[in-house]
C-alpha cells in the first residue's frame, strides 16, 4: 500500500524526482569515477615500481636489506625455485646478485653497482629488456662477459656501445676480482639515480667473478594479483621454511614508497568525503523541498487515518526508490567512464616524476569498490537526510496543514 | 716556558721520526700482509719500494691468483695494474677511502700525502686511561685547518728511549675511535730499527684485522726513478 503511494508520488512530480535523482546520480558517478581513477593511477604507479622493477615479493638473507653485504647470500636457490612451482599465485621469479665495484673505461673511473641477472628470468619477471635503449641488445642467454650499463653511468664513463669496461672489486673469498666486460647496450629504467650506478651482467658471470659458488643475494617474485601478496608471502615462507631467509612484500622492502602511496590515498578519501558532502546537501535540499511542498497532502493523508509511522516510511521509501534508480543508472555510466579511462587514460601534458619514475599517463581502473563505496554512501546519505523531512511530515498536524493552502 | 719549548721540541722529534719510520729517503721492503675477516682469511706476499714521500710502488707476488697486481703512487695519484686483462686503472679520488686489496688499509694510507710535522698540530698529552710509564709518551695530533684529512684526531704512543711507536689510534671527526694500529717486534734491518709487525684493527668492522709483517727491509738505498713508472707497472714477473 505505502509502496504504491510512494511510486505514485514519484511519478506524479516528474520534475522534482528528476532533480533529486540527478543530484544523487551525479554524486554517484563523480565518486565512482574518482575512486576508479585514483585506484587505477595508484595501481599503475605501484605496478611500475614493483612489477617492472623490484617485484612484488623479495627473498633475502636475514637483515640483508638493512645492511647489504656480498656475504649475506641465499644458497641452493634452485631448490627454492622448484618449491615455487607448487605455490599458487606466483607468476614469475628471478635470481639476482648484487655487489659494488670500481668500473673504468680508459682513464675514466666510477663506482658502480654490479647487478647479476638471469637474462631470461629477469625479462620474464620485470620485462627487463624494455629498458634497453634503442640500439642495444639484451644479454646473451649464456654468460658471455657482456654488460648493459645504466645510461647515467655511460655518461659518467664517457663510453658507448661496443667498448670494453674494466671492473675491479673483491670476491666473496677476499681475493681481488677483476675482469673486462663488453658494453652491448644502455639501460634507461626511468630511475635516474639507479641508472648512474647500474652495471648489469649475466649472473653466472657474476658468480664466477666474485667466487660466489652458486649463491645469490635476492629473489624477486611477481604474483598474479598484487592484492593477494600477503597471502602468497605467507605460503612462500611456509614452503621454504628457512629462518635464515626473510620473505618480504613490497609494502615492507619498499616501505617509504608504500607509505607515500598510503599518504596519497588518505588524500583521496578526504576528496571523496567532500564529494559525498556536496551530494548529501543536494539530496537534503530536494527532499526537504518536496516535503514542504506537500504539507497539505500529508495533512489529508493523516486526516483519513494514516499513522505518523506510515507517513515517515512513505517519505523514506520515496527517497530510497530514487536512490536505487540513480545507483543503477550511475553504475552503468560509471562503468563506461571507468572502462574508457582504463583503456585510454589521461595523458599528462608534463610528465611527472614519482619516486624516480616518469609517469606520462594516468589510467583509471574498473573495480568493485569504485561502485560499492559510492552506492553505500548514496543510500546512507539518502536515508540520513531523508530522516528529518520524514520526521517533519510524520508530525504534521492535519487541521493546521490543510488550512495553510 | 723553557720546559714547555723543550717538550714541544720533543714532540717534534717524535712525530718526525714517525713520518720517516718506514720510509726514510728511500726504502725497499718485503712484506707479508695477513688479512682476517669474519668471512675469510688470506695472506699476501708483497714487495714495495718508496722514494721520498711522493713515490711508492707495490707488487703482489703471492697468492698465485693475484700475482703481478701492482700499485703505483706518484704524488696524490694512484694506479693499479691488473695483469689478467693487461690494464692500468687509475684510482679515482672518490675511491681513496676504499680498501686496498681487501685489507683494512685504505688507498689513502698508501698515498699518505700528509706528514705529522707539516699537516698536524701536535702536543704531548697525559692519558689517564692508558698505561702510565716514564718511558712512554702520548702525543695528540689534530689536522691543521684546511687540510683535507679524513681523521679528526690521531693519538700516538711512543717509547721515549727509542722514539719508536707502540700504538696509534685514529679517531673520526666526531671523536669516535675508528681504528687502532699496534706496532710490535722491533727488529733491526741494516742499521735501522723498526717495529717489524703492524697490526691494524678496525673498530668499525668487527672481526677485521690486517697484519703487516716485514720480512726484509732496506733503507736509504739507491732506487731508480724508473721504478715508479707505468712501464714498470706493466712489467711481468
Amino acid at each position: 500500500m505505502i509502496f504504491k503511494i510512494a511510486f505514485r508520488n514519484i511519478f506524479r512530480q516528474k520534475r522534482r524526482t528528476i532533480l533529486t535523482a540527478l543530484s544523487m546520480l551525479s554524486g554517484f558517478v563523480l565518486s565512482a569515477f574518482f575512486i576508479g581513477f585514483s585506484d587505477g593511477s595508484y595501481s599503475n604507479i605501484i605496478n611500475m615500481f614493483t612489477k617492472n622493477k623490484t617485484g612484488h615479493i623479495q627473498i633475502h638473507q636475514k637483515d640483508y636489506l638493512d645492511n647489504p653485504s656480498i656475504y649475506k647470500s641465499i644458497s641452493k636457490y634452485q631448490i627454492i625455485f622448484r618449491k615455487f612451482d607448487k605455490i599458487k599465485g606466483i607468476e614469475s621469479y628471478t635470481p639476482r646478485i648484487y655487489t659494488s665495484a670500481l668500473v673504468s673505461v680508459r682513464d675514466k673511473s666510477a663506482g658502480a653497482r654490479i647487478i647479476g641477472i638471469s637474462p631470461e628470468f629477469e625479462n620474464r619477471t620485470t620485462n627487463f629488456n624494455l629498458n634497453i635503449v634503442k640500439g642495444g641488445k639484451p644479454l646473451s642467454k649464456n654468460n658471455s662477459k657482456e654488460t648493459l650499463i645504466g645510461i647515467g653511468l655511460s655518461k659518467l664513463l664517457k663510453t658507448k656501445i661496443g667498448e670494453k669496461v674494466t671492473i675491479v672489486s673483491q670476491g666473496a673469498d677476499g681475493a681481488i676480482a677483476y675482469d673486462e666486460f663488453k658494453i652491448i647496450g644502455l639501460i634507461d629504467s626511468g630511475d635516474e639515480l639507479a641508472d648512474k650506478m647500474a652495471f648489469y651482467i649475466h649472473f653466472m658471470d657474476a658468480d664466477k667473478l666474485f667466487s660466489l659458488k652458486g649463491k645469490i643475494h635476492e629473489i624477486a617474485i611477481n604474483t598474479k594479483n598484487i592484492r593477494s601478496v600477503d597471502m602468497i608471502k605467507h605460503s612462500i615462507s611456509k614452503s621454504i621454511n628457512n629462518t635464515e631467509l626473510t620473505v618480504a612484500t613490497w609494502k615492507e622492502f619498499a616501505k617509504s614508497f608504500y607509505d607515500a602511496m598510503k599518504a596519497d590515498q588518505a588524500g583521496m578519501w578526504i576528496m571523496l568525503f567532500i564529494i559525498v558532502l556536496i551530494v548529501a546537501v543536494g539530496v537534503l535540499n530536494t527532499v526537504l523541498m518536496s516535503v514542504l511542498e506537500r504539507t497539505r497532502e500529508y495533512g489529508v493523508l493523516k486526516a483519513v487515518g494514516t499513522k505518523p509511522k506510515q507517513i515517515f516510511s512513505l517519505v523514506l521509501i520515496e527517497v530510497n526508490i530514487i536512490a536505487i534508480f540513480s545507483v543503477i543508472i550511475g553504475t552503468g555510466i560509471g562503468f563506461i567512464l571507468n572502462s574508457l579511462m582504463a583503456k585510454y587514460g589521461y595523458n599528462i601534458p608534463e610528465p611527472i616524476s614519482y619516486g624516480g619514475m616518469m609517469i606520462e599517463t594516468m589510467k583509471g581502473e574498473v573495480n568493485l569498490r569504485s561502485f560499492v563505496i559510492p552506492a553505500i554512501t548514496i543510500f546512507f546519505t539518502a536515508s540520513f537526510v531523508g530522516f528529518f523531512p520524514a520526521l517533519r511530515a510524520a508530525k504534521i498536524d492535519p487541521a493546521k496543514s490543510m488550512r495553510s493552502f | 716556558m723553557g720546559l714547555f719549548s723543550e717538550e714541544s721540541n720533543d714532540a717534534t722529534k717524535f712525530v718526525k721520526k714517525m713520518d720517516e719510520l718506514y720510509r726514510s729517503n728511500s726504502s725497499y721492503a718485503e712484506i707479508i700482509m695477513k688479512i682476517e675477516t669474519p668471512n675469510w682469511k688470506r695472506s699476501l706476499k708483497i714487495k714495495s719500494w718508496s722514494l721520498g714521500n711522493k713515490r711508492s710502488f707495490l707488487r703482489i707476488l703471492e697468492p698465485k691468483k693475484e700475482r703481478g697486481i701492482a700499485t703505483l703512487k706518484i704524488g696524490n695519484k694512484m694506479w693499479n695494474f691488473l695483469p689478467k686483462i693487461d690494464k692500468i686503472m687509475k684510482i679515482p679520488p672518490s675511491m681513496m677511502m676504499s680498501s686496498w686489496m681487501g685489507s683494512d688499509f685504505t688507498n689513502d694510507d698508501f698515498v699518505k700525502m700528509y706528514t705529522f710535522v707539516e699537516d698536524y698540530d701536535f702536543k704531548i698529552v697525559n692519558l689517564k686511561d692508558e698505561k702510565q710509564d716514564n718511558n712512554i709518551v702520548y702525543i695528540e695530533c689534530i689536522p691543521k685547518k684546511g687540510r683535507p684529512i679524513v681523521w679528526g684526531k690521531r693519538m700516538l704512543a711512543i717509547y721515549k728511549s727509542s722514539s719508536l711507536p707502540l700504538w696509534e689510534k685514529f679517531y673520526d671527526g666526531k671523536g669516535k675511535l675508528v681504528r687502532e694500529m699496534i706496532y710490535k717486534d722491533i727488529k733491526k734491518f741494516g742499521n735501522k730499527e723498526i717495529p717489524s709487525v703492524i697490526e691494524l684493527i678496525s673498530t668499525t668492522k668487527k672481526g677485521n684485522m690486517t697484519t703487516i709483517i716485514y720480512s726484509d727491509a732496506k733503507f736509504n738505498i739507491d732506487i731508480d726513478k724508473k721504478t715508479f713508472s707505468r712501464k714498470n707497472l706493466r712489467k711481468r714477473i
